[in-house]
This record gives structure tokens, sequence and C-alpha cells, in this order.
């Protein structure tokens, strides 16, 4: 039997990509006032209806269009409803619209990508093409015509905008197989007789995660904005369901009289939007490869 | 690649070229009808008429305009445009007595079934034609004729039998049976359209305009705008031809540009910013702000109801309880104050105060209990879900989140479907009755045109069933339908009433339809116009009004 000597070789730092990514992340101080609404975000759209004050169908017509006050933080609407409760459960809505829109539309729309950029030929062209036309559409007027065709209401709007965010994941994730598949490490796992699925899911789709999780982020926003628009403009969500854009749709006769009504769903919509475009660019600027070089 | 590039390039700039076509042929496929005269209006002061030439004002509509032939009109904002262009034998003044326009005078026989009308002479339709007997006969054939299916002419098809042309300004009316209310169904009829329109058939009926009235249209692109522009040679203008019904010399605008605009904050944006002279579908709410910013107001208490419509054909809404419990659950007078500023008046009767034949059933008291009691009875005590359509104008939007509201308190779910004006009038054509699509419940306006009641009390009867008639509760009992026809042939007034107030009674018993609000309608209107009112059939007065530029 031979001695097996140990031998100790100089202590190096392993950093994993997770903590690298959060050394670069940190730096951002936008980026974490972002993460930190982020947070607060998903904690009132998960308890909402335990800390909203009012019902949100709770009507009081002897304190109809108040404005801000002790008993309602933002007013009341035309019935007298607490505009504070509507505009906190109406981030539920909002966020569960886009997170479960866009959920969809990055898995569809990478395992798209994926396919396409590994496979090439006739069969990328054809379907990156088709893609392309959907790609061509500008985003919200694609999503009117889907909701036009389908009928109106929340679920339709999800299928807008899985539809019409499918062509950018599935192009953003071809870009990056296609760049992969030629790697040494690739490679080398096709020479040891990895199967094409295990090719693509394990050593490929990891590849991409970094641009994918940046185009999540950005989409969200979006997709935000679509589902408020689409409510606003009757297509969405149907009365009386706190959605911000509907609500802000029902505050425009009153602009003129009662400002607070159409401020505050407003608002929520710029906060949000803007901390998840925030959140976006500083995802970026922390995983992006191409960035970091610089 | 720069091959792929250029090929993907030629294709975009084809693509962008087509759908250019595309769009100019659709928006100007109404507008051949008075492109003659699109580029020079008559400026020239003949005859008497002095409007000044630059009085172009610019009127906003809060909803689109789905056809302007006077058979098929059917909402409020088409009826307004359509007695710019068009006009009937008769009118109401302004103290709702009949005003004689296209004809001179009218005789009715004993047995009140002939009605002989003296036409006017020396009108001309605006592409030329001479109004006479014969052009009054093609008009009531066409009406007459079953296959064109008109959307609104079965207050005459009704009544009317034949036309027979006595002379050249002579015409008499054929009716199947005595009819009192003749001469209210006929000043509410839109108008008489030129023969030689009529003889292009009913692709031409849907785009073009040609009448007779004080106003032409030049141009239309559908859902942007409509431009009337005024006919200076307009009879009415004429002493020789008007006599006593003739028009001051400077009554009306050299043009009133029509746009549709349903969003309210924007209408009032237009009309303080001056792009707007007249903007209808005002709110109580904005009275103030429009007040601040030199708009001045008018209102006018019409003969338009809002209704509660109970489709009778569908399973829950065809249980009276149901519909009982649904009317005792509603607070009218709240609907009032909350949507509305309390600018309206509640309802005590399906019809309004002004219509003849009008009774008072009392006004609904709230009673959530009885309303609980009902439904359970019914067998809707675990709750029910219905649909309610609307108008998508925000304030009917609002209303019907109210009556959700309420309904909600005895267990009904409402769901709320808001569709645009020309939409809705297009899918209640299309469906039957009891299709699982269709509403249980509609909620919308209805004016009357006739100010009669067997127009206001006949749309509840089986013959008027949408869309047909307006009758969108396809409510259907004997008894009632009896009443209706019998109160039609009776002159006496007194009996007439009898027989109306009995029909009154059966409605509040069976509540097939629940009257909510008589609604005001409220307009403001700009610095460039002074003294602009409504007609008491809430039309827009533009004659009376003066241009002060």
């Amino acid at each position: 039997m031979k001695n097996i000597t140990v031998v100790e070789t100089e202590k190096t730092d392993v950093v994993t990509p997770f903590q690298d990514f959060w050394r670069k992340f940190r730096k951002q101080k936008t980026a974490m006032a972002a993460a930190v609404f982020f947070v607060l975000l998903v904690l009132i759209a998960i308890f909402c209806y335990k800390i909203a004050p009012y019902g949100i169908n709770e009507y009081d017509y002897t304190a109809c269009l108040q404005g801000p006050s002790a008993a309602h933080w933002f007013g009341t609407d035309e019935f007298g409803r607490d505009l504070f409760s509507r505009i906190l459960c109406g981030t539920r809505i909002s966020l569960a619209v886009a997170f479960s829109a866009v959920t969809l539309a990055a898995i569809l729309g990478s395992l798209i990508g994926l396919v396409c950029g590994y496979v090439g030929g006739t069969f990328d062209t054809a379907i990156m093409s088709m893609l392309d036309v959907l790609y061509a559409f500008p985003g919200l007027i694609l999503a009117i015509a889907i909701v036009a065709i389908l009928g109106s209401g929340l679920t339709n709007v999800i299928i807008a905008v899985v539809i019409f965010r499918i062509p950018i994941f599935a192009r953003v994730v071809r870009g990056c197989t296609l760049q992969l598949k030629n790697t040494v490490y690739v490679r080398a796992a096709t020479s040891l007789g990895a199967s094409r699925w295990r090719l693509l899911v394990k050593h490929i789709l990891p590849g991409a995660l970094p641009s994918v999780i940046v185009q999540y982020s950005l989409s969200i926003s979006g997709s935000i904005m679509t589902c408020a628009s689409l409510s606003f403009l009757g297509m969405g969500a149907t009365p009386p369901t706190p959605e911000w854009g509907l609500i802000l749709s029902n505050s425009r006769i009153y602009i003129y009289t009662h400002i607070h009504y159409a401020l505050y769903p407003g608002l929520a919509i710029l906060l949000t939007v803007l901390c998840f475009n925030l959140l976006g660019d500083g995802l970026r600027s922390a995983l992006d490869p191409r960035l970091s070089e610089q | 690649m720069k091959k792929y590039l250029a090929f993907l390039l030629a294709i975009t700039m084809l693509a962008s070229l087509l759908t250019g076509c595309g769009g100019d042929t659709n928006s100007g496929s109404g507008s051949d009808s008075g492109s003659q005269n699109e580029d020079s209006p008559p400026v020239e002061m003949t005859g008497n008429c002095t409007v000044p030439a630059n009085s172009d004002i610019v009127v906003i509509n809060y909803s689109d305009i789905s056809t302007f032939f006077p058979a098929d009109v059917t909402q409020a904002s088409e009826y307004s445009l359509g007695h710019l262009a068009y006009e009937s034998l008769c009118t109401f003044d302004d103290d709702m007595n009949i005003q004689y326009v296209l004809a001179s005078g009218c005789e009715v026989s004993e047995d009140g079934k002939d009605y002989t009308f003296t036409l006017r002479k020396g009108i001309k339709f605006s592409d030329g034609e001479d109004w006479n007997a014969e052009a009054c006969k093609a008009n009531f054939d066409m009406i007459l004729d079953e296959s064109n299916a008109f959307l609104n002419v079965w207050m005459i098809t009704d009544v009317v039998e034949s036309c027979e042309v006595v002379d050249d300004y002579t015409v008499m009316l054929h009716l199947f049976d005595a009819y009192a209310p003749m001469l209210n169904v006929l000043a509410s009829f839109t108008g008489f359209v030129s023969p030689a329109l009529i003889a292009k058939g009913p692709e031409a009926w849907k785009n073009e305009v040609v009448g007779t009235g004080q106003y032409v249209q030049t141009e239309y692109r559908s859902g942007e705008s409509a431009v009337y522009t005024l006919n200076r040679n307009y009879w009415g203008y004429d002493p020789e031809i008007a006599g006593d019904a003739v028009l001051a010399p400077d009554a009306g605008f050299n043009s009133i540009t029509v746009k549709p605009v349903s969003e309210e904050a924007t209408r009032i944006a237009m009309l303080i910013s001056g792009e707007a002279d007249i903007i209808g579908s005002v709110s109580a709410t904005n009275i103030p702000t429009l007040e601040a910013n030199g708009g001045t107001i008018t209102k006018c208490v019409g003969a338009l109801i809002a209704y509660l419509y109970f489709n009778c054909q569908k399973p829950a809404t065809s249980d009276v309880r149901v519909r009982q419990a649904i009317s005792l659950a509603i607070d009218t007078a709240a609907l009032n104050d909350v949507v509305y500023g309390g600018a309206n008046q509640v309802c005590d009767s399906v019809l309004s105060p002004s219509i003849s034949g009008y009774k008072s059933s009392g006004i609904i008291e709230t009673n959530l209990e009885k309303a609980r009691e009902l439904l359970a009875e019914a067998g809707y005590g675990d709750g029910l879900t219905l649909v309610a359509w609307e108008e998508n104008d925000t304030s009917d939007i609002q209303r019907g989140e109210f009556i959700q509201q309420q309904l909600e308190q005895i267990g009904i779910t409402l769901q709320i479907q808001p569709m645009e004006g020309g939409v809705l009038a297009t899918e209640i054509g299309g469906h039957e009755p009891s299709d699982p699509n269709y509403y249980d419940l509609y909620i919308r306006g209805y004016g009357s045109d006739t100010y009669d009641s067997d127009e206001m009390l006949g749309r509840f009867s089986t013959p008027a069933w949408a869309p047909v008639g307006s009758n969108y509760t396809y409510y259907s009992n004997a008894e009632y339908d009896a009443l209706i026809a019998e109160a039609a042939k009776t002159i006496d007034p007194d009996v007439r009433n009898e027989l109306y107030s009995q029909a009154q009674d059966i409605l509040r018993e069976d509540m097939p339809v629940l009257p909510l609000l008589v609604n005001s309608y409220i307009s403001a209107y700009g610095k460039r116009i002074e003294n602009f009112n409504y007609h008491t059939n809430s039309f827009y007065n533009y004659n009376d009004a003066t241009f002060v530029g």
C-alpha cells in the first residue's frame, strides 16, 4: 500500500458565480434601492388583503371623492371606496399577471431559442422568421389585436403578453446558443457522447441564463404597463377589479376636480415600472459578460 | 446578407404601401356623396341667407355613427345628425305640437284611416331632385318593402299600408287601422331621401346622404368626423316657400363638423382649448370646471330614461321574482346622487312625465329583506351570476358599477361588459334572445321621439322585440299586447290614457324593465357661440344660437 500524501496547495479565493454577481450588484445604489422596493412590492402582493384598512369593494356613499386624510390615506373614489386599499390590492393583480405571463413566455421562448440555435438550418430560419414577424409589431398594438380576437379579461391579457414576449426571449437564447455550441467545453461534452438534450439543458442553457434573467426583469415592467394599458382601454380587467389601469381609467373624468384620484394609481404604476427597469439595468451590469469586461 | 436585407426592406416598403392604400379606401368610403361640394362650399350670398361665411363650428359627440340612413338610425347621436340633412313631413315645435315641414297641411278622414298630405312646393333635394308626390311615394314604398329589413321603421310599417299619389303635390297614406299618434310617428322619423338615392340601392344607402335639410353632408371619415355645410339655398330661408315656418336669415352656421370623442376629459380639454365649440355628454362633476374656464352650460331634462332591461328569455331573469328582487335592491335615488351628482330625476314610471299617457306608479322603495326572500323563493338563495351589457361611456360604466354594488347586497354577482355604442348595436342584432352568450341585463337609456305612449309603452310588446323594435326585454304578454293594440286605435284621449294606465300597471307588476332615472342632457359651449340651447325634443337647436367669432 502506498502512502497517500496530501499536498496542501495554496489557498485561493474560490468565488462562486453568485458571489461574483452579488459583489457587482451591491455596488449599484439605484439597483439596490430598486431591489428593496421590489421586496416590498412582493410583500404587499402577498399580504395586501391582510394589511388593507378597508375592503376593496367596501363602498360608502357618504364619503365619495374625498381627498387624502387620516382615515383614507389616498382619499376615496366616486363610490367612497378607499383608494389606498384598492391600490394595495391592485399590486397583487399587476404582479401576478406580469410574473405569470413573463415566466411562461421565458420558458417557451427559451425552449424555442435553444432548439433553433442548436438545430440551425431551414428549421431555424423558418421559426425565427415567424417570430420576427411577431417581433416587428409594436407590443401594445399586437396585444390589443390579440385581446380583440380573444375577448377582454385578465386571462386573455396574460395570453397576449405571453405571445408578444416569446420572440424576445427566443432571440436572446438563440444568440447565446449559437455562441456557446462551438465552445470547447460543449465540444468536449459532445465528444464524450452526451445526448443532445443533456447538451442543451446542462451545458448551453446555464450559459444563456444571465441574459434571460436580465430580459426577464425588463419584460416584467413592460408587461405591467401592457396590463394597465389594456385595462385602461377597457380590454383588460372588468369592474370592480382594483386593477391600476382600470382605477386610472375611472378617474379620468375627475381629473379636473379631484386630482388625487388619478394621481395615486398613476404613481403606483410609475414606481413599479421604474423599480423593475432599474432592477433590470442593475442585473444587466452585474451579469452581462460583455459589460463586465469593460 | 445584403441581398436578404434588400429583400426584407422591399417587402416592408411594399407592406407599408399596401396598408397605406387600405386605410385610404376605408376612411373615404362615405365621402363620395358630397365630394363635388368639398372644394367650393357656396359662399356667395344667394337668396336671403346671411349666415357669416366664417361660422364654422366643431361639435363633439360621444359616440361614433354607424349609419346615416333615416330608416336605419337607432342611436340618439345618429338622430341628431340626421336632422341636419334630412326632414320629415312634420316635426315638433318647442311646445311639442306638430309643425309641418315637407308637408304644408294634412287632412284626416273620419274613420282615421286615411291621411291626405299637401306637400310644400319649391323644395329640392341636395342633388337637385324635386320634392314632390312621386318622391314621397318612392320613400314610403322603400320603407314598406319588408325585404329591405330596415332597423327603425317598425313604427311606420306597423301602421301604414300604402302610399298613393293624388296629384303632383298631394299624397294619401292608407293606414291598416285608425292610429291616433300617426303625426307623432312621422314627426319623429328622421326624414326623406332623394328618389335618385333610393334608385341606387342598399349599398349607396349606407354611405350617401342626400336630403332636403338645411345642411349638406360634405365629408365623412368613419370614426373621425362628419362635416355638414350649410345649404344657402335651403327652402327654409325663402318666405315664399316656407311661409310661417321661415327661418331668420342668419339662423344656422356655415358648417358644422361633428367628431366622436368617447372620452369626457378629452372633450372638456377640447372645449377649454377652443378646439371644440360644443361638447355633449358632460357629467355634473365637471360643470364647475367648465364654467371656470369660459364654457357655458346648457341643460335639458329630456325624455331619455335610463332603463335596466331584464332579458325575459334567459333562465334566471325569466322569473318575475328575480326581476322584482333586483328592482327592490337598487336604490335609484342613491344612484342619482353618487353617479350623476343629483342632476337627474328618479323614475316613478316607465314613462317620463313629458310623455302623453304618463301615470305615476310611485317610486320603488328599496327593500333588501324582501329582495333576498324573493330570490330565495326563486331558488337563487345561494347566489346568482348575471351578465349585463352597457355602453362604454364613462358615466355608463359607473352606473353599471353602482348597480353591481347594489346587487351584491342580495347575493347577485353582476358581470359587466361595456361595449362601444356601434358594436353594441351590431351585437344586439346578432343573437337569439335565449343565447347563453347574450345579456341577462341590459342597461341603457332610451329617448322618446314621438313623445307618445304608443312608442314608449308599445316598445315592450311582443311585435317590438329587438332588433326589429326596441323591446330589449323580449317580454311577451298577450294581455299587454292587446292593450297596446287597442290604445293605438283609440282616438278618445281619456279612453286611451285609461288603457295606457292599465298597461303601466302590468309593467310594474311583471317588471320586465326597471326604469332608473330620467336623464338630463348636459352640454357645454365655448366663447364663439351665444344663446345655444336644446330643442324641447332634446336635439341641439343650432338656429337660435348666434356666432360671435
